[in-house]
């Protein structure tokens, strides 16, 4: 529906549990709306853009690693970052609740960085390849960074 | 844009109003203690415009399942 925005999760918006030790999930929400373009028009006159996510690196408990957000209704309308309090020492300056601030981060990104940094176990071996493709269109077709 | 073996073991599901209001009142359950109708409420009262609770994020996020 046009002029709407819509939003999406994965898997049914419970975390996914990824293949690595220790065990983590990842928690995925977007925000899109369908829009008409007059720009970029050899993949037709409408495309679907992005108006927030969340993506979320958790524990096997559910306690927030790191998170990153963009939900431009929200106090903080740039895309920032948090870090989960269990990953602070008690005496830490950073605090979970503190944003900050990325540019804008695209999901391939957050699934590199789940299979290069914290080992996770890709799904199909030519993820880099993958990845690579989603994020040449993101990056060809997205409106700002 | 090529086709992966992921591409089609991926199931794409349109949930319905009342799907998506039952996911929004989990969450706002599980997150905030309240039911998914108190949070709008709060919502539209702009209750949340100055929260920095990452909590209310992951509620909000949501919304437009139940509208």
């Amino acid at each position: 529906m046009v002029g709407k925005i819509h939003a999406l999760t994965v898997n049914d918006n419970e975390p996914i549990t990824l293949k690595c030790r220790p065990v983590l999930l990842l928690k995925i929400g977007m925000l899109y709306e369908i829009v008409r373009t007059e720009e970029k028009v050899e993949r037709g006159r409408w495309r679907v853009s992005t108006r927030g996510y969340m993506y979320e690196l958790q524990t096997s408990s559910g306690e927030l690693v790191w998170s990153y957000h963009w939900h431009p209704a929200g106090k903080v309308r740039n895309p920032h970052a948090h870090i989960g309090h269990t990953q602070l020492a008690a005496d830490a300056v950073l605090s979970y609740k503190a944003h900050h601030p990325t540019g804008r981060i695209s999901l391939e990104s957050v699934i590199r960085t789940c299979i290069a940094e914290y080992g996770v176990t890709p799904m199909n071996e030519q993820w880099a390849e993958i990845l690579a493709s989603r994020e040449s269109d993101f990056e060809t077709y997205r409106t700002w960074s | 844009m090529p086709h992966t073996k992921s591409d089609h073991e991926v199931e794409i599901v349109e949930a319905t109003r009342e799907e998506g209001r039952a996911m929004l009142d989990r969450a706002a359950r599980e997150e905030l203690g309240m039911s998914g109708g108190q949070f709008l409420a709060k919502w539209d009262a702009g209750e949340y415009d100055d929260t920095d609770n990452p909590a209310v994020t992951r509620v909000a996020m949501l919304i437009p399942f139940a509208r």
